[in-house]
């Protein structure tokens, strides 16, 4: 059996630990559900604390990675089942069908233009609008085509559009079988759900939005080209609030974790406004500031110091909506001067947590993974061996809990190191 | 109804019937109600509400044409449509290239009809 | 009212050369006398006119709009008259989200040799378009509302 290692998720820390098991000359699968790899990162703006532009960093990796002779990509897939081969395993990964052939679609997104059916698109959170047939974002990668068969009326006006003559109505969903040494997961994370906290209003009033909704609008290539307009009537927004800890430390939803990520993104989008708005009066409502990394403090005061963001401590009890104006009135307690605040905002900006995302529980049963309370993968030494779920499976990155970048990456090549380490151990390198 | 909305109401069937969207979709009907996934009930009525999505698209730019850039809720005064729906309709056409923000007028930001 | 007895109805017809312009000639030679309300626009099939076009005479005020063409599998364009059809169906879908009566435009297949055929039609359309009033882009001109 040749040796291999399966990696489950293409975003930054599968990809990178695709790369390093790749570069030990040992063959990788790697497996993402979405039509393209790049995750969560792929959807950022800017970095923190660095303000490196996410995607500039992030493309070349996902270049490397899918032009790498080792590594195998297997996107818009799903790993269907798993069981032990000793030594090893055996996995059937479902390879959906994009009704697109991938060795004839050149990327051109011709067909994008033909297609009459819109849908929200979910890489800029829902806000603009995709196609039937579509390109998940323009670096995608792969950068094939995928039709969205359930909303596809089978037209064939992207057939007609095409002409790599790449449509193909007629493919199927495939079933492949893998033989594994040993099994990465990398599956990453999801924004909480935020309505479930009804006192801040999310889907009732249309200028509370996710910190995720706010990176796409901030970005360039987001649904308003980068400007900042308020959702309910294009306003340019003058006093914008972030609330900190929605659906983190939050003992009622069952989410008392911190998630580590979010004073800082938060402190990074804040940054962001005032540079591109530098009207704008922006202020974070959080209980504490968590700047615990390299550079994390000098970002916090640099946000304080020179972009004039005001830092308010004090927990954020309810949003209430002006219907008239689509304003948003405010009420905290301001720690610091023993006050509760009522404040008028035009944006307000939650900064969600991070939870497992979708399905982590039928993958957690598939693999036989032990889970934390809150549904984030674990294993039986997290302290001297973090990346270790069990014999063979290793986890890395938000998979094993909420963290940033840096802290993903770094885990991701210890895994890659001990994946390969294991099949060393059983015999098959 | 009031002659100069019907007006600008035949106006904004006119861009409607010329945007592409509209014409490969009714160049296509045959197709799709014989050939398609969808029953030639179905296409009937998908066609149609496509059709009144790009009506008020059309409204939109033709206001957009005939008096320069607007902002959302002089848009919305002149249309009676919903701000949030202009909105909508809005970021649809600055993906495909129709309309762009023009800048701003006082706090709230103004589109136009792109120059094509 | 008297005002509004005066109210005669403008009527835009498309007529397609090889069929029902020539109905509506044979119509003529026939002496088979028919409302001189008419304005007739030859164009070589049915399937020549746009949606737009219909718009168009709307918007420039007529009160009535007729579409002629050949009967099905009669068409010299072999399929021309089926795509007037279905642009039909979408133009007074059109008609009626714009808030005037669908009822404003009609497609009708007229042969060659349908002569009263035509004749009846455009008595008919016009009284259609009598009993439905002017066009609200030309209310004015008749007395108002």
């Amino acid at each position: 059996m040749e040796p291999a290692v399966l990696v489950l998720g293409g975003g930054i820390a599968g990809i990178q630990a695709a790369l390093d098991v790749a570069e030990q000359n040992v063959h990788v699968y790697l497996v993402e559900r979405s039509p393209s790899i790049g995750g969560h990162m792929a959807m950022l703006d800017k970095t923190f604390p660095t303000l490196d532009c996410s995607l500039c960093i992030l493309t070349p990796k996902m270049v490397d990675v899918a032009r790498h002779p080792n590594v195998e990509l297997l996107t818009y897939s799903e790993v269907i089942d798993v069981r032990r081969a000793n030594p090893g395993f055996k996995v059937k990964v479902l390879k959906r069908a994009r009704y697109v052939d991938e060795s004839k679609c050149t990327g051109c997104g011709i067909c994008t233009e033909h297609c009459p059916i819109e849908a929200p698109d979910e890489f800029n959170m829902g806000l603009s609008p995709r196609r039937a047939i579509y390109i998940p974002f323009p670096q995608a990668v792969p950068k094939v085509a995928v039709i969205d068969y359930e909303r596809c009326i089978r037209c064939g006006l992207c057939q007609l559009a095409c002409e790599a003559g790449a449509i193909d109505f007629k493919q199927k969903d495939q079933e492949l079988e893998l033989h594994v040494g040993a099994i990465i997961v990398a599956t990453g994370f999801r924004q909480v759900d935020v309505s479930a906290l009804s006192e801040y209003g999310y889907g009732r009033f249309p200028n509370v939005i996710t910190a995720l909704e706010l990176e796409r609008l901030l970005n360039a290539a987001g649904p308003t080209a980068g400007e900042l307009l308020r959702p309910s009537d294009g306003k340019a927004p003058k006093r914008i609030a972030f609330i900190q800890c929605v659906g983190s430390r939050d003992v009622r939803l069952n989410r008392p974790y911190c998630s580590r990520v979010c004073c800082m993104y938060a402190v990074k989008n804040a940054i962001l406004i005032r540079e591109h708005h530098p009207e704008a009066d922006v202020a974070i409502y959080f209980i504490d500031i968590r700047a615990y990394g390299k550079g994390f403090e000098e970002f916090v005061q640099r946000a304080e110091g020179e972009f004039g963001i005001k830092l308010v401590r004090g927990r954020v009890a309810r949003l209430e909506e002006d219907p008239s104006t689509g304003d948003l009135w405010l009420a905290a307690e301001d720690v610091s001067s023993g006050k509760v605040v009522m404040e008028r905002y035009d944006l307000v900006v939650l900064s969600a947590g991070l939870v497992p995302p979708e399905g982590s529980e039928a993958l957690a049963k598939l693999l036989g993974l032990s889970t934390d309370g809150y549904g984030f993968f674990s294993g039986p030494n997290l302290k001297l061996n973090p990346v270790l779920a069990q014999d063979g499976i290793f986890i890395c990155g938000c998979a094993a809990g909420p963290k940033d970048i840096p802290d993903s990456v770094a885990e991701a090549s210890a895994a890659a190191m001990e994946a390969v380490n294991y099949l060393r151990e059983v015999g098959l390198l | 109804m009031e002659e100069n909305e019907l007006r600008a109401r035949l106006r904004a069937a006119r861009e409607a019937f010329s945007s592409e969207r509209v014409r490969w979709l009714l160049g296509r009907s045959r197709h799709i109600a014989e050939v398609g996934k969808l029953t030639p009930e179905e296409a009937k009525e998908l066609i149609t509400n496509i059709l009144k999505e790009e009506l008020e698209r059309g409204r939109i730019l033709s206001e957009l044409k005939e008096n320069g850039p607007l902002t959302v809720p002089e848009l919305s005064e002149r249309t009676g449509l919903p701000k949030q729906r202009l909105m909508w309709h809005l970021i649809c056409m600055m993906k495909d290239g129709r309309v762009a923000i023009w800048g701003k007028k006082g706090d709230f930001y103004a589109f136009s009809a792109a120059k094509r | 009212m008297a005002k509004k007895d005066k109210f005669e109805p403008l009527i835009v017809a498309f007529c397609c050369n090889w069929c029902s312009y020539a109905g509506a000639d044979l119509a003529g030679t026939s002496r088979f006398e028919y409302p001189t309300n008419v304005r007739i626009i030859r164009v070589m099939c049915s399937g020549r006119v746009d949606p737009i076009f219909v718009l168009e005479a709307f918007r420039l005020g007529a009160d009535g709009v007729l579409l002629t063409g050949c009967h099905p599998g009669d068409c010299h364009y072999i399929d021309g008259n089926l795509k007037a059809e279905m642009r039909a169906r979408y133009i007074r879908a059109c008609l009626e989200e714009v808030g005037l009566e669908p009822e404003r435009f009609r497609l009708e297949w007229v042969s060659a040799s349908e002569g009263v055929r035509f004749a009846e039609l455009i008595k008919e359309f016009t009284e259609t378009i009598k009993r439905l009033g002017p066009s609200p882009l030309r209310r004015r001109e008749h007395g108002g509302e």
